[in-house]
């Protein structure tokens, strides 16, 4: 025999509580009841995933940025007509107003930019770094090339473009290093959006980011240096990277050139180098790592295992 | 009277019908698809496409179409994840009833992970109607409208819903 509570739609007008005082009272005094209530019951314990709702609607409104279409205002015939004027506008805007500001540093040299709206950028060594001043207030993108240091202040959204990735900040101080394929960010402030190939990771104050063999990100956190990049003191400091990594940051402080095919690249180094004494710099680097350097001249260096 | 209705381009009624409707879209696509991520990234993709076509959804219809966006943006992409929800600790503070009664045996964390599984091999159909009813509270008749099925059908799908969570969690309380 089929029991009652059973039939059609009998559990949700339950659980809802629509059930007549007779049916309710039946029920109840069935074993199953309690099974019945105490699902409820734990469903109701259950938590649903949190989720930021200014958040989604700012990555709502990104993606629409992104997507955008052009919806036409105004009648066709009016292109023909505007069309002149735009000629000039265009002219005179891309004069004045979008003028670049190029910056690029030497090697072993430093480089302090100050920013329209506050912000601050410190060059290191064989960087390049540009700019558009008109657009500024509306959209603060920088396109880099190598390392520098950003004290953003708040604003619109900052940007910094490289070859290897782009970073999203609204007010921080972080660094960038993007040298040919060594991409590394590391925030001291705030919090900062690092985006590649559709991989988009976020790290806070104290965290650092790099990517490995060209294809994943590895977050590590930064406990040595906590409030600014040693590297703008004359030192240049590392937390469990890998040595090309290394090697190429004192090529650029040194204008030296190292021959290293005889070593291992992958190899992990924390520790960190000075920038005005070279024989110093290559102690501290190679000796615990046992590779023994010698001067091929007086700008390149070759680099055997011991 | 004709009232104008208003124009889901403008940004703050745009912003309106997110504000109103994000939560309830986005738990009813992860109830559907288990997978937090893609349910944020569907939603937004719907939201998206009213944006896109806000001259040509009228206000009433903002909410209905957002939810039929997501649907089909759901069915469009391949693979689809269990539900787990998360089960808190910290609320465990008030016992459930059936720990008081002699006839259950079992733990209440282990009735917990026990209905967590359960809930998540419901069928898709049974566990969003039954999610919906229970954690975002919504009744029988705004679930049929989200669904786009008739009441009738809803309250058997979780009346079925309740029988199958019943038989998947056995004797052994």
């Amino acid at each position: 025999m089929e029991k009652f509570y059973n039939k059609g739609d009998f559990l949700a007008k339950w659980a809802s509580g629509e059930l007549s005082d007779h049916e309710k009272e039946a029920f109840e005094k069935i074993k199953d009841y309690h099974y019945y209530k105490a699902i409820l019951e734990g469903t109701d314990l259950l938590k649903t995933p949190f989720y930021d709702k200014e958040k989604n609607y700012r990555q709502v409104h990104e993606k629409i940025s992104k997507r955008k279409k052009v919806i036409p205002l105004v009648p066709r015939w009016m292109y023909f007509v505007a069309a002149a004027s735009i000629v000039l506008v265009v002219g005179y805007y891309s004069s004045f107003f979008y003028q670049t500001s190029h910056y690029h540093t030497e090697y072993g040299k430093q480089l302090i930019i100050k920013l329209p709206s506050e912000s601050e950028v410190i060059l290191n060594a064989t960087s390049k770094l540009h700019y558009k001043k008109g657009n500024w207030k509306k959209e603060r993108t920088l396109v880099l090339d190598g390392q520098a240091y950003f004290k953003v202040t708040k604003g619109s959204p900052f940007k910094v473009k490289t070859k290897n990735g782009f970073i999203t900040v609204l007010g921080t101080q972080f660094t960038v290093n993007s040298h040919a394929d060594i991409f590394e960010v590391i925030c001291f402030k705030g919090k900062v959006r690092v985006e590649r190939n559709g991989l988009s990771k976020v790290i806070t104050d104290g965290e650092g980011i790099r990517l490995v063999n060209n294809t994943s990100f590895e977050k590590w956190s930064n406990a040595i240096n906590k409030d600014a990049p040693s590297w703008i003191h004359g030192e240049s400091c590392f937390t469990n990277a890998q040595l090309h990594q290394v090697i190429k940051a004192m090529e650029n402080q040194y204008d030296v050139t190292f021959l290293d095919d005889d070593i291992n690249l992958e190899l992990r180094f924390t520790g960190s180098f000075t920038h005005n004494n070279l024989k110093k710099a290559l102690r501290t680097v190679f000796e615990p790592l046992e590779i023994k350097f010698t001067f091929a001249n007086e700008n390149t260096i070759n680099l055997v295992a011991k | 009277m004709v009232t104008k209705s208003k124009s889901v381009c403008n940004e703050k009624v745009f912003k309106i019908i997110f504000d109103g409707y994000y939560e309830v879209i986005r738990n009813f696509t992860y109830y559907k698809c288990g997978d937090i991520q893609q349910a944020e990234d569907l939603t937004q993709d719907a939201f998206v496409k009213l944006w896109e076509n806000c001259s040509k959804v009228i206000f009433e219809k903002a909410k209905s179409f957002v939810m039929k966006v997501a649907q089909n943006l759901f069915y469009n992409e391949s693979h689809h994840k269990k539900v787990i929800l998360k089960y808190n600790q910290e609320v465990a503070s008030s016992p459930l009833s059936f720990s008081n009664s002699p006839e259950f045996l079992m733990e209440e964390k282990e009735f917990m992970i026990k209905l967590q599984q359960s809930i998540s091999s419901l069928s898709s159909k049974q566990r969003e109607v039954f999610l919906l009813s229970r954690k975002d509270k919504k009744t029988y008749r705004e679930i049929a409208e989200i669904i786009g099925i008739t009441q009738k059908a809803v309250e058997r799908r979780m009346h079925l819903a309740l029988m199958e969570l019943r038989k998947k969690i056995g004797e052994k309380i």
